[in-house]
């Protein structure tokens, strides 16, 4: 007796047009019918012929070419034994406080930011943005990164205002001395043009227009969905932007993000861990399935959400206002 | 304190665990192979790690040295007078690596009262042993066969159909010409092969193939197993030896359930082992059995961790903070 079960990595969305199967192993989607969805969540247990001889002939014509396309895709098998193969459980959790964090600076701020970066990382953030958004003097910068070697901070981005003063050379020095920087945007410029085949290239990006503050933020796009394990499962529980962030304003301000309004202290007179109240957490476990119309979209568990730009900016619980999907009619409008 | 021994670098399974050792507050300290060779001092009685030793309850052993510094020996390092030979190269080599076994011995002794999770003096496991000690705890095993003899080869080939061949101890890596790893996986031996070899050959290891429905890698601590099924046959590439990987079109490895039977019997193997910690590799046959290959006292556990979300970096810190706890 055989049985068609999906490698456990590769999970159903029911949407409320269509469905997705998340690869979350080898990072791909692919959409599959309500119908299959049902055969798939609801007759796990039921040996794959007797599902086809209860459907009539179109019925079994579908779900057939849906499970040949998902055997040869490699994302379900077919099984004699499918109680050996349990669910992959999609309980989340990460060793810190503090997973990442944004911190902003422009040319008013006076607070002490490698000292923000220690706090941030004592609380076990490894992963920081950091955007200068009035430029920062490499010299300066390179200070701050070298005292960073005797932190786990691993992951950086930073985002820096162009200076005429700098040229090629200086950009590519950093990367190379300092390969915690994930990655360097340099705006307000046109690209340098570094053709060099080096690896440190990969690592820097140039950007004509100016970022001023956080305006860009919430934008929902097919392109920012995160399809991996970590995300998906963070999601099931909590908000996939907010928890476990920290945002420090351009004025040493302590924040969620840098769009929400509400400041919890500011790093000048209070330490980061003291900041970390209920209160700072109130958004961390508004997940996506009580969040309106996302929780009928097959994306929910790969969507970046935002909490700061709402459709309804009274509820808390309404749709991001920068996202234009409609899964009532799968269409990007 | 937890004492926690590992090697320099390409090893994140330490550091994950560290993470997690990190968010829970503990106390304990690294030190790897690498810092033994650069400060050890010892009279035999007292050495600088007393204060250490003091502090210490439990030591997790992970790695040690690593296969890039394992004292790299060249001809510069050969003593004045003595002939700039191969020969002696390889000699000044087995002397330093001999010379290294001691220090490390030694340094692993200095804990020998305190718990261990994987002591690296009882985790040099023969294979063969190992096999026999499977067998009697009601495991079934691929059959084996250890030969010099070609001739005794084709008799066992004509036995049991399909054979492969794999190495009796460690895996060894070597480099080509633009430092790419070549290593000693399992390979089948076909007809083409057995005649293309002499009559008598070195010492070697052979076992019937099984033909798969999928791979077991199965990691266990603390009498929980933490079972994978790794589907290497979808793949041409993997289908003898998974670690041929194929990076384009990763095997899928889910997680798996183990017969309350194999669980039993791997217990006692375990048992009779003396490891509270290893990697166990099974083969589940296209004719429904579970085979046997091996046990890893020292496996790579974040292979079976992540694709099954077994949290397993966060056991073993959990673990280890009980243990330094029970021990104080």
């Amino acid at each position: 007796m055989k049985y068609f079960l999906l490698f456990q990595s590769c999970i159903p969305v029911k949407g409320a047009k269509r469905c997705t199967i998340c690869d979350l192993a080898k990072k791909d989607i692919y959409f599959i019918s309500l119908g299959l969805y049902e055969f798939l969540t609801e007759f796990e247990n039921v040996p794959y012929h007797e599902i086809l001889d209860f459907q009539d002939e179109e019925v079994r014509d579908k779900i057939k070419s849906e499970v040949d396309f998902l055997v040869e895709k490699e994302v379900g098998f077919f099984t004699s034994n499918p109680k050996k193969f349990p669910r992959l459980k999609l309980d989340w959790a990460y060793p810190a406080v503090i997973s990442n964090a944004i911190i902003e600076h422009n040319n008013s701020s006076d607070y002490n930011i490698l000292d923000v970066i220690q706090q941030l990382n004592q609380q076990g953030c490894k992963f920081i943005e950091i955007r200068f958004y009035d430029g920062y003097s490499l010299e300066s910068l390179e200070a701050i990164l070298k005292q960073l070697d005797s932190t786990d901070v691993n992951s950086l981005i930073i985002y820096l205002k162009y200076s005429a003063k700098w040229n090629r050379k200086n950009l590519l020095r950093l990367l190379i001395l300092f390969p915690r920087i994930a990655h360097l945007h340099v705006f307000g410029t046109q690209d340098l043009k570094l053709n060099e085949n080096e690896e440190a290239i990969q690592r820097i990006s140039f950007h004509k227009g100016l970022i001023h503050d956080n305006s860009c933020c919430g934008t929902i796009k097919e392109n920012y969905f995160s399809i991996n394990f970590q995300s998906f499962s963070e999601a099931q529980e909590y908000n996939s932007c907010l928890n476990g962030k920290m945002t420090i304003s351009a004025t040493g301000n302590i924040k969620n993000c840098p769009s929400l309004p509400e400041t919890y202290g500011n790093v000048k007179k209070v330490a980061i861990k003291n900041s970390i109240s209920d209160n700072f957490r109130k958004y961390w476990k508004i997940n996506k399935d009580q969040i309106d119309i996302c929780r009928d979209c097959e994306f929910r568990y790969l969507c970046p959400d935002c909490r700061a730009f709402l459709k309804d900016a009274e509820n808390p619980f309404s749709k991001p206002k920068k996202c234009n999907y409609n899964p009532y009619t799968a269409v990007w409008e | 304190m937890i004492l926690i021994l590992s090697q320099e670098n390409y090893d994140p399974s330490t550091s994950d665990v560290q993470n997690w050792l990190d968010y829970y507050g503990a106390k304990y300290k690294r030190i790897n192979g690498a810092d033994i060779f650069k400060d050890f001092t010892t009279d035999l009685g007292n050495s600088n790690f007393d204060q250490l030793i003091e502090e210490v309850n439990v030591v997790w052993f992970r790695r040690w040295l690593e296969f890039e510094s394992r004292f790299k020996i060249t001809y510069e390092d050969l003593p004045e007078g003595v002939l700039a030979s191969e020969n002696n190269l390889l000699r000044l080599s087995e002397y330093v690596k001999n010379e290294t076994r001691v220090v490390n011995n030694f340094f692993f002794d200095l804990f020998k009262e305190k718990v261990w999770l994987s002591d690296p003096r009882k985790i040099r496991l023969s294979k063969l042993r190992v096999l026999q000690l499977a067998k009697t705890n009601g495991l079934l095993t691929p059959y084996s066969l250890v030969t010099t003899s070609k001739l005794e080869l084709i008799r066992f080939k004509n036995q049991h159909g399909r054979v492969i061949s794999k190495n009796l101890n460690e895996v060894q890596v070597f480099t080509d010409l633009k430092s790419k790893y070549h290593s000693s996986k399992t390979i089948e031996v076909d007809n083409d092969f057995i005649e293309n070899i002499s009559e008598n050959f070195f010492p070697s290891f052979f076992q019937s193939l099984i033909e798969k429905e999928y791979e077991l890698r199965v990691f266990f601590l603390d009498d929980e197993f933490y079972p994978m099924a790794i589907f290497s046959q979808l793949d041409k590439k993997t289908k003898i030896d998974f670690r041929n990987y194929n990076n384009d079109n990763p095997n899928r490895c889910v997680p798996y359930e183990l017969d309350e039977k194999i669980k039993f019997s791997l217990k006692k193997l375990m048992a009779d082992l003396n490891l509270k910690t290893g990697s166990i590799d099974l083969i589940k046959s296209i004719d429904g059995k579970y085979y046997f290959l091996e046990v890893n006292p020292v496996g790579q556990f974040g292979m079976t961790s992540f694709p099954c979300n077994y949290k397993l970096e966060k056991k073993i810190a959990e673990y280890l903070i009980q243990l330094d706890k029970t021990n104080e």
